[in-house]
């Protein structure tokens, strides 16, 4: 859950990963966004998030693919190749044509 | 377990309101129950065969996992508080028991996972206490509630703001709030009220200018934008700028750029604009006098603050919050407010709204050397209406006044007891409650 998760692994254009801690879940939700913006990151993808921290995500310009399940290898070549729409990588409940939109409502 | 006592489990998981889920060793989930699906918004098919976080997403998932614990140490967790996200993205606050699974040989084969929504017991808790606060600003009336909402949902964002609302409403207090809450927090806010400076100066106080700029410029100073750098500017008033200033604002708000007076060079600004007025700005749209593609800039996000005497239901709690607040600042003691007194201020309608209620408790307290406000310490246009009967040209306010009044003479006779005071009014004990609850009255034995 981003909301409370504890790392974050960052992806460059050249494919380079890196993974940085992102505090504790007492950390509040505002400072992972913060994190994200100092780190100009444009996209976020990550497994289920609360509404509010999407928009908050999206009025800071990140788009957000969110409730997406799998292992991070397999997600960052799905999102490279566009698949992640594919129903192998969705949580359950969530539909991929609402994950798709950046939001699971 | 035999055949029947397997339906019978079954039967009562599915009555029961609790979420219930079972995993095996490899956390993939076994049995998931309907109050399961409800609360999570997740039908038992997908559940079932998939990883319990990913079905659950509880906010112990990250590295308090309760059931990992359980199945760790042997012992159960009765009632650990959590949140989980649901199948829409809401964020649902619940309680958590977990507990071991033991196949007939006493293996451990799995865990079971009990969870209860609390979210109508969270909505029930605040109601009774009634209370919500944002910064400095409290209320307990409905009608803020979405005020809250919104400006906290927008807080973390860098979005443009219009708060709109009467004089006094507190818009200034709302956006210092939305500062507070933003990661702009550490960083300067910076209020100018557009409306107390000619245009000139408020050019110059905006924008700042350079030595020799006009007459008097003897040396450069920074305008409010360089002086708020990437914190925020507060725009009150903005219903009152001129055209020609009104483009220069277009301009920050579209390119982030703007030149001190007198300069040549471009300096770009990080701030976050606030604006607020008390003036229908649509209005002035159509009138001509506002421009029509600033409005659409700074009314990104627009929040409605709603005048006091929509929301007479909080002048309790704000009465309090000011005794609270004065006795600190002027070092006094004082208890409350008499019921008269009360009566009076509920009475009234508030034309200066939450300000105008501020300035007569400090007035109040200056004069008041008694343990508690009496109607004597309030100004004599209030204390008229008593002797008036709130005046005769409002017969809304008249009614108002004279329920009140009765109300809590009533109140006070039966000792505060509400049933004895409505039998005593001649009135059903739910009229009662519905006229206090109207008229904003929430008096006890110690006002």
């Amino acid at each position: 859950m981003f909301d409370v998760a504890g790392t974050v692994v960052l992806m460059d254009a050249d494919g380079g990963m890196n993974t940085s801690n992102l505090g504790g879940p007492a950390d509040s939700p505002q400072s992972r966004i913060a994190f994200l913006e100092d780190h100009q990151v444009d996209v976020l993808i990550c497994g289920a998030i609360s509404r509010p921290l999407i928009q908050q995500a999206e009025a800071h310009g990140i788009q957000v693919q969110a409730f997406v399940s799998g292992e991070i290898h397999d997600v960052l070549e799905a999102f490279k190749s566009n698949q992640l729409d594919q129903p192998g990588f969705s949580m359950p409940g969530c539909r991929r044509c609402q994950r798709r939109q950046g939001r699971c409502h | 377990m035999g055949t029947d006592s397997i339906a019978t489990t079954e039967a009562i998981l599915e009555s029961i309101s609790d979420g219930v889920f079972t995993v095996g060793t490899d956390w993939c989930i076994t049995s998931f129950n309907r109050a399961a699906e409800k609360i999570t918004g997740v039908p038992r098919d997908e559940a079932i065969g998939r990883r319990c976080s990913e079905v659950f997403r509880s906010s112990m998932c990250e590295g308090a996992c309760a059931l990992g614990k359980t199945l760790s140490t042997g012992k159960p967790i009765i009632a650990h508080a959590c949140y989980i996200i649901n199948a829409d993205g809401e964020r649902v606050p619940a309680s958590v028991s977990t507990a071991v699974l033991h196949d007939e040989d006493g293996k451990v084969i799995g865990g079971a996972e009990t969870f209860r929504d609390l979210s109508e017991l969270e909505t029930l808790r605040k109601e009774i206490s009634g209370r919500y606060s944002l910064g400095d600003m409290v209320s307990h009336s409905h009608a803020m509630q979405p005020v809250f909402e919104l400006a906290s949902s927008v807080a973390a964002s860098d979005i443009t703001l219009l708060i709109q609302g009467e004089t006094g409403t507190g818009k200034e207090l709302l956006a210092r709030a939305i500062h507070g809450m933003s990661t702009r927090a550490v960083k300067p806010f910076i209020a100018i009220n557009c409306a107390a400076l000619p245009d000139t100066l408020l050019e110059s106080e905006l924008f700042g200018y350079k030595k020799g700029a006009f007459t008097g410029a003897i040396q450069d100073k920074p305008g409010r934008f360089a002086q708020a750098a990437d914190g925020t500017v507060f725009l009150d008033e903005i219903g009152e700028i001129s055209p020609a200033l009104q483009v220069r604002l277009l301009r920050v708000l579209q390119e982030h750029t703007y030149e001190p007076l007198g300069s040549n060079t471009t300096v770009h600004t990080k701030a976050r604009i606030i604006a607020a007025t008390h003036r229908d700005l649509p209005a002035r749209v159509k009138e001509g006098s506002f421009r029509e593609d600033l409005f659409y800039r700074i009314n990104v996000i627009n929040i409605e603050l709603p005048p006091l005497r929509q929301r007479k239901d909080d002048l309790s709690l704000l009465i309090e919050h000011f005794i609270r607040r004065f006795n600190r600042i002027h070092s006094k003691a004082i208890a409350g407010i008499s019921n008269g007194a009360r009566s009076l201020l509920m009475a009234h309608d508030w034309p200066g709204n939450v300000r105008e209620l501020e300035n007569i408790i400090e007035r109040a307290f200056v004069l008041c050397t008694d343990p508690q406000i009496e109607i004597k310490h309030l100004p004599a246009e209030l204390r008229g209406r008593s002797i008036q009967s709130e005046g005769s040209t409002d017969m809304e306010t008249a009614r108002r006044s004279a329920e009140s009044q009765t109300i809590l003479a009533a109140l006070e006779k039966n000792g505060f007891n509400r049933l004895a005071t409505a039998r005593d009014l001649n009135i059903h004990k739910t009229t009662l409650y519905r006229k206090m609850k109207a008229l904003g009255l929430h008096p006890s034995k110690d006002q």
